[in-house]
């Protein structure tokens, strides 16, 4: 349980332009969706027809509940596949960034060589 | 300081490029997500999974009347004309489904006959006005007495799709003194314009009020070709836009305009005229197409109004996307028009944008659209099952 709440104020506090902030941003959005969907506000997007989506409570407030849904349904299915995919994408570009990734020892003593089918072998 | 901003810039233009490059991906793919086979939607033979959902939803709606009743209220808040309009899309979807599939008449027309009775005794307890929005009040008819047109074609269409499923003797006579009443107005101005509501005179009505005359004339062995003929020729030569060469949507009984050519009708239209004049429905589809229809990122939409036309977002367009001007009214509607002249492409594409956008509601195999309303869905069932009632008006 301690380890869970270790990683998810990792991923809280993460640098706001790594890929954690990233994935921290997608979460956030699909879990207010979730909330959004579980507490029915799919029915209030009937004021895109026109329709007074329930007679007995003010067409503002009804249209306002219809259209956080709205907002949150795009940004489910637009924004939260794009805010995954930049993460993964700057954790691949972290990743294999020049002179990331080799181990310390290696890349200060053997620097890294074209390979031209040879494997790297340390100098004699 | 200046190493943290250099750092931070860093950082910020890589997220950037990332986000560029996963918008880049995403968008494209986004469509494959809610792009079903054709045939969950519409089938040429039998009817489709969907239609089948809609439909119990719809006869849910008529066999519990408290249900019912909730639905009308909401819809009436808006507009009295979608209560009647759900009613007639209902009709005409019940009758193509029976005449798909023979064995589930018994089930449709008792359902059929119920929406046809209360409809006109509705009509006979509290006038016109019951079913038309309140502005109608405003002034009067030019000729009397008051008749609208909405009403009439759309009743003597529902009479005569349900005669069409299986004869019933009751509704001939209801139906010819209607087509009587539509042919003498007609007649009667040299533009043969007929008022739906006060000096104001729609297309869609008079499309549907064809449609009806061609019902009667499989039905009855009477002649209307003529004057659906004459109708034609006349609305070519003075309803057309010349811009676009698609029919207005409304005029004044004097045949000045009033709307253009407003993609919540014009669809409609094209379909109707299937049954009149083949060819020049084909000509007003394919323009509509052009003018209106649109597919982006694998997603159809249609506009209300073509580039050359500035109209409102009004009833009958519905929501109208601000920037884009994907009209909710307009895309319904295509539905229909696309799946009546078998433009697969393009009805793919409206029923992915109809799954990602419009909140399909699955509940014990009934399907509803969230951001629908009643006529909305109903017009959606009809999109899905018409052909046959057409087919068998057109067979020689």
């Amino acid at each position: 349980m301690k380890s869970i709440f270790g990683l998810l104020r990792r991923f809280w506090k993460a640098e706001f332009f790594s890929p954690s902030a990233f994935l921290v941003r997608a979460a956030i959005l699909a879990a207010l969706y979730a909330v959004s969907c579980a507490s029915g506000l799919q029915e209030y997007t009937t004021f895109l027809s026109g329709t007074s989506p329930n007679v007995n409570m003010s067409w503002q407030t009804a249209s306002t509940l219809g259209l956080i849904h709205l907002l949150l349904h795009f940004a489910f299915i637009l924004l939260v596949p794009i805010l995954l995919i930049t993460s993964g994408l700057l954790a691949a570009w972290n990743c294999w960034k020049p002179g990331c990734g080799l181990p310390a020892r290696a890349s200060h003593q053997y620097p890294i060589q074209a390979n031209h089918g040879e494997p790297n072998r340390p100098p004699p | 300081m200046k190493t943290n901003l250099k750092e931070w810039v860093k950082k910020a233009s890589h997220a950037l490029v990332a986000f560029t490059l996963a918008t880049a991906i995403w968008l494209p793919c986004l469509h494959l997500f809610f792009r079903a086979p054709l045939t969950e939607f519409y089938q040429e033979k039998g009817v489709s999974p969907k239609a089948r959902q809609l439909a119990a939803r719809h006869l849910q709606l008529w066999t519990e009347p408290a249900l019912r009743q909730i639905e009308l209220q909401k819809m009436r808040a808006s507009n009295a004309e979608w209560d009647f309009m759900g009613r007639t899309f209902l009709v005409w979807s019940l009758v193509n489904m029976g005449l798909r599939e023979p064995a589930m008449k018994e089930e449709y027309l008792p359902v059929i006959d119920q929406i046809i009775q209360e409809t006109v005794k509705i009509e006979e307890k509290d006038g016109i006005y019951a079913f038309l929005m309140p502005y109608a009040r405003a002034r009067p008819y030019q000729v009397s007495p008051a008749r609208s047109l909405f009403l009439d074609g759309e009743i003597a269409l529902m009479m005569g799709a349900r005669r069409m499923l299986q004869e019933e003797p009751g509704y001939r006579q209801p139906m010819t003194e209607r087509l009587n009443a539509i042919e003498q107005r007609m007649r009667s101005n040299p533009l043969m314009a007929m008022e739906s509501y006060p000096d104001e005179c729609w297309t869609y009505d008079e499309a549907v009020a064809l449609v009806a005359f061609k019902v009667a004339d499989r039905l009855d062995g009477t002649d209307h070709g003529a004057l659906c003929q004459q109708w034609v020729a006349m609305a070519k030569e003075h309803l057309v836009d010349k811009k676009t060469g698609l029919l207005l949507s409304s005029y004044q009984i004097n045949g000045e305009p009033l709307y253009g050519p407003e993609g919540s009708t014009i669809w409609m239209v094209a379909h109707c005229l299937q049954a009149v004049d083949e060819p020049f429905a084909r000509d007003q589809y394919e323009r509509a197409r052009k003018e209106l229809g649109r597919i982006t990122l694998g997603f159809g939409y249609a506009l209300e109004w073509p580039a050359s036309w500035q109209g409102p977002m009004d009833v009958d367009s519905g929501m109208v996307v601000p920037g884009l001007g994907v009209s909710a009214g307009s895309s319904g509607m295509a539905l229909i028009a696309a799946s009546s002249f078998h433009d697969w492409n393009f009805l793919q594409s409206l029923v992915a944008t109809l799954d990602m956008a419009a909140f399909p509601s699955r509940q014990n195999g009934r399907l509803k659209y969230c951001a629908s309303n009643q006529v909305g869905d109903a017009a959606l069932l009809y999109a899905s099952v018409l052909g046959p009632l057409w087919e068998s008006i057109r067979k020689p």
